[in-house]
């Protein structure tokens, strides 16, 4: 097994188990207690299980469901044996979980991370890249551009904008086939 | 060039993995060798000239131009390559209605530029199938698009197709889509929606080729920039013309509902991924050619002549113009012809005497021919020289009653539509009507007429239904109203066989009656003769109110016509199926 290899880290992240995607609920009764689920996951990675002082946003009720069980996944993937007791990526995964996952949920439904090939590699590229990992037979150049290629965020604002530009063409055409029309049904009454 | 001989050792090489190819698929398929070609000048009278592999629905073949193989350096790739024209015969488009189902979609998505539906339905199609044998059966398709690629061949969307390969096989950039400078955002991001579509779809394939079609659109939309990319990707294109020579394939007039509504933009749908669609109809179809009344002919349910002729032409390039409109009316028809007569024969018998028989004791004793048993002898002994007689019968089966025969003519001046382009109501009633009537035995007189100026009619009064549709889907529009001079000659003087009259016009036929005939016979005269030479009934159909012109109306009462009145055109189908009932359903 290579170490942070994607195509490994995929297959795993995409057996993320079902109790993952339950809603976030801090009182533990009938979803997930983000909180927890995340401070053990800080505590698997930096495997000190003794320490409560982990950095976790300030703004807890900023955050939708959406977001909070796209985070539940990626504990999953974080239980991934590459990254079990791998402190230097403690204070990456603040950035990661409560920014760049952030910005991602507002365009991804969290089971499409599991369930689309695409999403699923877009969120451990992400992952590795917040964490200053390369991924295993790539160099730098090649993941910053898989990544790119990849990215929700991204995807969503070139998108827009040619679905804008193709939009703003067929109305012209439909407006120059309209008028067409009117004419030949001009034509057709003076008959 | 390549001498023969390394060809010919190719051909055997190609031959030798032709039973592997089919096994990639389904190890029961039957499927003919395919047509190898060792030179251009062979490929070229197959048919084959921009690619170095086709398929043909028509005769289920696979043409490959070994020549163009060896100078393209793909000889290694024979199992892929076959394995992938095979797959256009088994998996997609496979036969020839889903082509013309799939191209009928594409076109939707396509408005203003559907003559570039065949190229889009071949690429969608190879997508398709180099997924399935790349992914599923770890054939080499990448090598084969590797070997294929040249700087020269790119354009935007030659890179598109290739960036959507290395979306949907993993590849790293530029693997496949090597020349970088094409690269954009935009290409990207389409590029890895087209690979989503292709997976998402491989299962139900017919139903993407509409999302497939408007996400190439923006690359295909500008004339000189299609150009350019055809030129490029004719290598590519092995399934454009599959349907070649194609018989007709029914079924395509009505309208394809379904596939409006698969004409989505998934870029749209991607950006509005997270919004929650609680009714799924909410989606936007674009619709784009979509008429807001649902479509042409009866129920609005069917497509347009003009779009239906274009179609077919995409299906078969070869289609003649003509038979598709005979094609088009007929199918409409079809739903409100009379059932095929029955013939139900009442045996009307009687007894013929046929000769005697000995009448023995336990006969009847009234079947005893005394006179004949007394010829015999005169003495009369029971059972020896008793006679009886013996009858057989004789039975007529035929039906006297035979259709009657029918003229019909169309007003075809300039007020009417011309039936290739614009669906006309005329012309489904009158084939109504007239394929009615040819089901039931009758023969037919078809007459356009658009006078003054032009007419055209069948020779007389004819059986084939050919030459009947090619009459009354012609188009003149000339002159002003149905010239009733036509009907002097098939009734100027008595025909053998009776015939029922149906002249479809409008108001100008009374200025026609009332016009100088420059002879001693007036038009109403004529009118009068004819319809009493004809032995039947005449029916003049007017495209008018009731009561305009009543005296005139009156006045063609009087001579026997009857006077349907149509408001609307949608009333002669009504007209036409009551007609054909009444006259030619009888059993």
């Amino acid at each position: 097994m290579s170490k942070y290899d994607v195509f490994e880290l995929v297959t795993h992240l995409r057996k993320c188990p079902e109790a993952y995607l339950q809603s976030s609920d801090f009182f533990s009764t009938e979803g997930v207690n983000s909180i927890a689920l995340v401070q053990d996951t800080y505590r698997l990675v930096t495997n000190d299980f003794l320490r409560n002082d982990f950095n976790i946003s300030s703004n807890l009720g900023t955050i939708d469901d959406n977001h909070w069980r796209a985070i539940h996944i990626s504990t999953w993937l974080l239980s991934n044996p590459d990254f079990i007791n791998n402190p230097v990526i403690e204070d990456k995964l603040y950035s990661f979980w409560f920014i760049e996952l952030h910005k991602a949920s507002a365009y991804v439904k969290c089971n499409e991370w599991i369930n689309d090939d695409e999403r699923a590699e877009e969120m451990v590229r992400l992952l590795l890249y917040c964490c200053e990992i390369i991924p295993f037979g790539e160099n730098q150049d090649e993941a910053a551009d898989k990544l790119s290629s990849l990215s929700s965020v991204e995807r969503h604002k070139v998108l827009k904008q040619s679905y804008e530009a193709h939009e703003r063409i067929m109305k012209i055409k439909r407006e120059m086939e309209e008028q067409k029309a009117r004419e030949a049904a001009n034509t057709y009454g003076r008959e | 060039m390549h001498n023969q001989s390394e060809i010919a050792a190719i051909l055997v090489l190609w031959k030798s993995h032709w039973q592997q190819a089919k096994l990639e698929w389904n190890p029961l398929l039957r499927l003919q060798e395919p047509i190898w070609c060792l030179s251009k000048q062979d490929a070229w009278k197959e048919g084959l000239t921009g690619s170095f592999a086709m398929i043909r629905l028509t005769d289920h073949r696979i043409v490959i131009n070994l020549e163009e193989i060896t100078e393209r350096g793909i000889t290694d790739y024979a199992i892929e390559v076959l394995a992938h024209e095979i797959g256009h015969h088994i998996f997609a488009p496979a036969n020839l209605y889903d082509n013309a189902i799939l191209l009928n979609r594409i076109r939707f998505a396509l408005p203003g530029i559907e003559d570039r539906a065949p190229m889009v339905s071949n690429l969608y199609t190879d997508f398709l199938i180099n997924d399935k044998l790349q992914r599923t059966n770890k054939l080499r398709m990448a090598e084969v698009y590797k070997a294929i690629n040249s700087e020269d061949n790119f354009t935007e969307l030659w890179t598109l197709m290739m960036r959507t390969y290395e979306y949907l096989w993993r590849l790293n950039r530029g693997e496949l889509a090597t020349n970088l400078s094409f690269h954009s955002k935009k290409i990207d991001a389409d590029a890895s929606l087209l690979a989503s579509l292709v997976r998402s779809y491989s299962k139900g394939w017919i139903h993407g080729g509409g999302r497939f079609a408007v996400m190439l659109y923006p690359y295909l939309m500008d004339d000189k920039k299609f150009e350019e990319a055809r030129k490029k990707i004719l290598i590519l294109l092995d399934a454009e013309d599959a349907g070649k020579g194609a018989m007709d394939i029914s079924g395509m007039t009505e309208l394809d509902l379904e596939g409006y509504d698969e004409v989505i933009d998934m870029r749209k749908e991607a950006i509005t991924s997270k919004e929650d669609h609680h009714d799924k109809k909410d989606r936007d179809s674009l619709g784009i050619e979509k008429n807001p009344a649902g479509g042409h002919g009866p129920r609005n349910g069917y497509m347009g002549p003009g779009n239906y002729i274009d179609l077919m032409k995409q299906v078969n390039p070869k289609a003649d113009e003509q038979r598709l409109v005979n094609a088009y009316y007929k199918e409409i028809a079809l739903p409100h012809l009379i059932d095929f007569p029955v013939e139900i024969s009442e045996n009307k018998s009687m007894d013929l005497p046929e000769g005697l028989e000995t009448w023995d004791i336990g006969d009847a004793i009234e079947e005893v021919d005394w006179l004949q048993s007394a010829i015999l002898s005169p003495t009369i002994i029971p059972g020896l020289t008793t006679q009886k007689r013996t009858y057989g019968s004789d039975s007529d089966n035929s039906i006297s009653e035979s259709p009657l025969n029918i003229y019909l003519g169309i007003d075809c001046s300039g007020s009417m539509g011309n039936p290739r382009h614009n669906f006309s109501w005329p012309i489904l009633a009158a084939t109504i009507i007239g394929l009615s009537a040819l089901r039931a035995g009758a023969s037919v007189m078809g007459c356009l007429s658009g006078e003054p100026g032009d007419y055209l009619e069948t020779d007389g009064f004819i059986t084939d239904e050919t030459d009947l549709l090619t009459t009354l889907t012609s188009y003149l529009g000339t002159g002003y109203a149905y010239g009733i001079e036509r009907l002097r000659k098939p009734f100027g003087v008595k025909p053998n066989k009776k015939s029922h009259i149906v002249i479809v016009t409008d108001n100008d036929i009374f200025s026609m009656l009332d016009s100088d005939t420059h002879t001693d016979q007036t038009h109403w005269e004529l009118a009068e003769i004819a319809l009493k030479n004809a032995g039947g009934h005449g029916t003049m159909v007017l495209h008018s109110p009731p009561d305009y012109n009543k005296d005139l109306v009156m006045r063609l009462q009087k001579m026997g016509w009857n006077i349907y009145y149509v408001t609307n055109e949608t009333e002669l189908l009504k007209f036409a199926a009551e007609f054909s009932q009444q006259n030619y359903a009888y059993v």
